[in-house]
């Protein structure tokens, strides 16, 4: 029976019957997991307040061999609750974006150790104070990358020249120059700040992803862009993201 | 093959579907009520059928009643100033059961639960926001449960109360009774820290709180 410990990102749960829930959590070493944890919403269970969603926890699980994929929780304590993050709504809604774009872009039992530094860092720049939608793109194009579709920002995709770039196709993984743009071959117009700070989600630490000052029309752009290219490679639309349309 | 008679195979069907009851104790109850007196079984029958069309949502506080207004609603003696909000009318009952608050109740009919696709617009707020309007309300108290989904509930409706010049205050997150201070989790610690309160209540203090609505 395989014992682990290790820092988890809780990123939702669901109920059982009686007073157990399930916990889904992201791990460093074995990707998203999901674990019974027993009584949990007992208010004096010993799991009640270590097990919210966004909350950077120890967790303490190990594996049953005759179930493949639902593990056992048997302890956790709280590490991080982020709890200036939980100060403002705005944030608050970010944050669960978060969480659940991690939930659905990552397969259980997987792991690319990229994920956790990526998800932790976005929480932890929306506890700092920063732009809590700069902080979704870029965790979204970060994991994104992480998972292998890295788009294409510094060549065309077709020619691979390294001239101006003027569009961005998501089917085609990337821009295309103005020689290579037809009428059933185009994208997304982008300017070149727009694909500067594209890149920049990716190169910045997370303190000044959160605190990039793109001028309005870049910053819709760098929105457009992410949201194009991730609705590509979901199978569902994050239902969190309908809550930050009237937010 | 079950030779079970197919109307207490209904039954038991039926009480599976209650929470927290499976195969085995559907069949024990459904044989209990084989048994029971002809009276109780009837009533209980009645009871159930009665509930559906007798109980309705209060109009005004969004709470369980028979008659509309309810009877928190409509008591004269409650403080309509003071506005208590819950997510379920379970959470009301629990408070009412303190004996500390004499105000009046509103129920959310939920939380803003943004993993489940539930957002402000599935709750029931308008008429709290209305009553807010009216200039009847000093405070509002956001009674939601301090799960992450709860906290998000109370952010909600702070910024939403707030400009209509009501006085909103979160209910206290601390160390239960009894409980020790060692085995307290850090936000639990932490938020009892920030939500400490005078030993020795000001004459203010009690006069507010008085007001707030102690019996
Ligand atoms: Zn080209
Ligand atoms: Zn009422």
């Amino acid at each position: 029976m395989p014992v682990y410990r290790e820092q988890a990102i809780v990123l939702g749960h669901h109920d059982l019957s009686g007073a157990d829930r399930i916990i889904i959590f992201l791990t460093e070493g074995r990707g998203k997991v999901k674990a019974v944890a027993k009584g949990a919403r007992r208010p004096k269970s010993r799991f009640a307040g270590c097990v919210e969603p966004l909350s950077l926890v120890e967790m303490g699980y190990f594996t049953q061999p005759q179930r493949t994929t639902l593990a056992r929780l048997n302890h956790s304590e709280l590490i991080e609750a982020f709890s200036s993050l939980r100060d403002d709504y705005d944030r608050l809604l970010r944050g669960f974006y978060v969480v659940e774009l991690a939930d659905v872009l990552l397969k259980e039992g997987v792991a690319v150790p990229a994920c956790f530094e990526h998800v932790a860092g976005a929480l932890r720049a929306l506890d700092e104070g920063g732009d809590g939608d700069l902080v979704r793109w870029g965790c979204a194009w970060r994991l994104l990358a992480a998972l292998g579709y890295k788009p294409n920002l510094s060549a065309c995709v077709v020619c691979k020249g390294e001239k101006t770039l003027e569009t961005f196709n998501p089917g085609l993984g990337g821009c295309l120059c103005p020689g290579c743009r037809t009428p059933d071959r185009d994208g997304l117009p982008l300017s070149a700040g727009a694909i500067d700070h594209l890149r920049l989600l990716w190169e910045l630490s997370w303190q000044d992803v959160g605190h990039m000052k793109p001028s309005g029309s870049i910053r819709a752009e760098v929105g457009r862009a992410v949201e194009l290219y991730l609705n590509q490679h979901l199978d569902r639309r994050l239902k969190s993201a309908e809550l930050l349309v009237d937010a | 093959m079950t030779r079970r008679p197919q109307s207490l195979t209904t039954l038991i069907a039926y009480l599976k579907k209650l929470p927290g009851i499976g195969e085995r104790t559907a069949e024990r109850l459904a044989f209990w009520l084989l048994k029971a007196p002809e009276d109780d079984v009837v009533g209980l029958a009645g009871a159930i059928a009665h509930i559906k069309e007798a109980i309705r949502f209060c109009p005004e506080c969004g709470g369980l009643t028979e008659e509309v207004p309810c009877a928190f609603c409509s008591d004269p003696k409650r403080d309509a100033s003071v506005v208590c909000v819950v997510e379920a009318p379970d959470d009301l009952y629990a408070i009412e059961r303190t004996g500390v608050f004499n105000g009046h109740y509103h129920v959310l009919q939920g939380v803003i639960a943004p993993l489940d696709g539930i957002g402000p617009e599935d709750l029931h707020i308008g008429p709290l926001e209305e009553r807010c309007r009216s200039g009847r309300v000093r405070e509002v108290i956001l009674a939601t449960s301090p799960t992450t989904e709860g906290e998000a509930t109370a952010l909600y409706l702070a910024r939403r109360l707030e400009p209509l010049g009501v006085g909103v205050t979160r209910i206290a997150r601390g160390v239960p009774m009894g409980g020790d201070i060692q085995y307290a989790d850090k936000m639990t610690l932490g938020k009892a820290i920030e939500g400490r309160t005078a030993l020795r209540k000001t004459k203010e203090d009690r006069e507010g709180a008085r007001d707030v609505g102690e019996r």
